[in-house]
């Protein structure tokens, strides 16, 4: 027969290897970009997002499937379906061996984390880029007093000279100054007149803030970054005011020296960098924090989706096993689990296998012989149905176990429903067979040996005589059966059979034989006699 | 113990970027607009009003560049379809604070010119004024089609450091008004 796979099948996980490839290369694909991160901030800035989206999709996906996993699970241990305990108890096993260990990872990384990021900061380079920063303007503050003296002598220059000049002296006393550029502006802040050297063709005018500075003090004083060109003096001077009462303020943009920018460029670039650092320490360590939460959070949910899968997988087997074990208890020897591996599971499979398939072989021959059995109850059944002999059999307890039907008929009584019964009880509603019933008992207590015995009856026939053969019955069945039906299934008792004939009208005709035998024999001889007296008689009337 | 580890962490991330790292609900209002036509070619006039937040403002002082992006788009409105964008077009702005010299310095990041400012009020003065910026040939578009032109100013989250990003980004959806920000008026011809 071919082997049939048990009905109660365990529903299939939704899963498989390609979830699972999935999601290893997510977590290896996040794990990559951290380590890439880590080891470079510029990279750091650039990857975050990905990281974040990377991140967060691996956890979206994970957290679908572990709910997916949870729901199922509690449907089964709620549903008390095989299997669903121990699944439980292996995912909670697997889910703390792997958080337990990682949490304590975690928390010491941010430990590390939060120290380490301290330690980048320290207070005495920061003050040392202060002073720097503060040496670098009380050097810049110097030349500055310095071209605004100069300016102030050129404003007194240009407040001698006619309108007409003023093109002519800006150019000469920008190149006699070193200015880069010298502007004559409106109050409006409008250019008037300018002299610029090569690098710049438009001049650069105050702006609002600084007019506004010129209306109130009169005077302006200020570092500016100009494009690429590096650091400028600007520096700007009222005029007194024009024929027509205007007010006018003389402009002049100084390099620089190229060393001095150099050297401030350096410093302003290193304390800035180092004050942006430190004005976002916070924000960078709840970065990391938060990256190294996303990414522990992605390992930490892979775990134990990996704990439910592979507590699955192995349950799977069990599961199965269970519901072909109850197909079993229900009598269903032709369920055949699906081959394990080679492992103990494996092994167990097969044995299950290799189990039910002897069951299921022995239960053949069970009916096999049942059949047999069964063959042999009838024949043998009719075989006493038709004889002429009535048989009796009595277990060990002395109660009635079979009877034929001829038995009943013989002794007039109603054994059918004696079965089962002491042959008391049926003594005392049948009086008429205890002598039969005696005899018997007698027998079962003492002989052990085949016996044989004429009793002799006064029931509703009239005087019966019995001609009874018994033989004890060896143990073939349980102790005290009690048979429902004669001849029943396995219910044959210990005691006696007791096999017996009414001879009553063989032994009428035995002694009818025997009487004619007399009569004739009597005949005979009074015959005898008779015949010479006759002959006698005949003699003498003849005579 | 997973779920609460996560919930403490994204907890103290709220935390610590809410006390620590700057908000960026930077408000930024379009205030008007004009287009005019010149040459065949339409240039745009406008007032945004950028209104920034004390910790926008803080991070500018400590060294933190933020850039802005001014966007200007010319679409046709269509009856049955989405709107047709005909022309996109932005000009960035990043602004830093030079220690040395205390002076706001903003870069023109389109045509790589930087302008220097002694105070924040008179840089956002100076951004918040677009003048005679170049939209679209007019001989780009069809005759008699309704067309419209539209800006909006923002700051660029990207361009901010990693570690102030997550918070601006979350902020920034919530500061989202309107139509993404966009103030439109119809081109006219």
């Amino acid at each position: 027969m071919a082997p049939v796979p048990v009905t109660e099948r365990p529903r299939r996980i939704p899963g498989g290897p390609w979830p699972v490839a999935a999601l290893v290369v997510l977590l290896l694909v996040s794990l990559w970009l951290m380590s890439r991160a880590t080891e470079d901030s510029a990279q750091f800035g650039r990857l975050y997002s990905a990281l974040l989206i990377v991140n967060a999709i691996g956890l979206v996906g994970l957290t679908g499937l572990i709910g997916w996993n949870l729901t199922w699970l509690i449907g089964q241990v709620s549903r008390r379906r095989p299997g669903g305990r121990l699944t439980a108890r292996m995912v909670a096993t697997f889910s703390l061996l792997a958080v337990t260990p990682v949490v304590i990872v975690f928390v010491f990384s941010l430990r590390f984390l939060d120290r380490g990021i301290d330690s980048w900061f320290d207070v005495r380079v920061a003050r040392a880029l202060e002073d720097a920063l503060e040496l670098g303007k009380l050097s810049l503050d110097a030349q500055m007093r310095n071209r605004f003296r100069q300016v102030e002598r050129m404003s007194a220059e240009l407040a001698s000279i006619s309108p007409d000049g003023y093109a002519g002296w800006l150019t000469e006393s920008q190149s006699r100054s070193g200015a880069s550029e010298l502007t004559l502006v409106s109050s409006s802040g409008s250019a008037l007149a300018a002299s610029t050297d090569a690098t710049s063709l438009v001049p650069h005018r105050p702006d609002e803030t600084v007019l506004l500075q010129l209306k109130q003090t009169h005077r302006y004083i200020g570092l500016d970054p100009i494009g690429q060109s590096g650091l400028f003096i600007r520096v700007a001077v009222e005029l007194p005011a024009d024929l027509r009462g205007e007010k006018r303020y003389l402009q002049a943009l100084f390099p620089v020296a190229e060393r001095m920018n150099e050297l401030a460029a350096g410093v302003q670039q290193a304390f800035a960098k180092y004050r942006e650092l430190s004005y976002l320490r916070e924000p960078l360590k709840t970065t990391f924090i938060l990256t190294l939460s996303l990414v522990l959070a992605f390992s930490l949910l892979s775990a134990v989706w990996a704990a439910f899968f592979f507590a699955r997988r192995m349950v799977a087997p069990l599961r199965s096993l269970s519901s072909a074990i109850r197909a079993v208890a229900a009598g269903d020897y032709e369920g055949r689990l699906p081959e394990g591996g080679s492992d103990e599971l494996g092994f167990l499979v097969e044995s299950y296998n290799d189990m039910t398939r002897r069951l299921g072989a022995a239960r053949d021959e069970t009916r096999q012989s049942q059949a047999q059995v069964e063959a042999q109850r009838t024949y043998l059944e009719a075989v006493l149905l038709r004889l002429s002999s009535g048989v009796l059999t009595t277990d060990r307890e002395g109660r009635l176990f079979t009877a034929n039907k001829m038995a009943g008929q013989l002794l007039g009584a109603e054994l059918e429903a004696a079965l089962g019964q002491p042959l008391a009880r049926l003594a005392s509603n049948h009086p008429h067979v205890a002598p039969l019933l005696r005899v018997l008992e007698a027998h079962t207590e003492d002989t052990t040996e085949d016996w044989r015995e004429e009793v002799v009856l006064l029931g509703p026939h009239g005087r019966q005589v019995l001609m009874c053969r018994g033989t004890p019955l060896e143990e073939a069945g349980p102790r005290g059966a009690h048979p429902e039906t004669p001849l029943a299934e396995g219910r044959v008792g210990q005691g006696q059979l007791l096999v017996f004939d009414d001879v009553t009208n063989l032994i009428e005709a035995e002694r009818n034989q025997a009487w004619s035998e007399v009569a004739r024999r009597l005949a005979h001889e009074i015959k005898n006699p008779l015949t010479p007296i006759q002959l006698s008689a005949e003699r003498l009337r003849h005579k | 113990m997973l779920g609460a580890l996560l919930c403490l962490t994204f907890t103290a991330t709220w935390a610590t970027g809410a006390r620590c790292a700057p908000s960026f609900p930077d408000t930024f209002t379009v205030e008007h607009g004009r287009i005019r036509l010149e040459e065949g070619v339409y240039y745009a006039d406008a007032r945004v009003d950028i209104d920034l937040s004390a910790r926008s403002r803080e991070a500018l002082r400590n060294g933190v560049p933020l850039t802005f992006d001014i966007e200007f788009k010319v679409y046709r409105k269509r009856r049955w379809l989405w709107d047709e964008t005909v022309a996109s077009l932005e000009a960035r702005y990043s602004v830093k604070l030079h220690q040395l010299s205390g002076q706001y310095v903003m870069r023109n990041v389109n045509l790589g010119l930087s302008q220097s400012y002694p105070t924040l009020e008179s840089l956002r003065d100076a951004l918040s004024h677009i003048e005679h910026f170049p939209l679209i040939d007019a001989r780009l578009l069809d005759r008699g089609a309704p067309y419209w032109w539209g800006i909006r100013a923002r700051l660029d989250i990207e361009s901010l450091p990693a570690p102030l990003r997550p918070l601006a980004y979350l902020q920034s959806m919530f500061a989202l008004r309107g139509h993404q920000g966009w103030r439109s008026w119809p081109l006219s011809r």
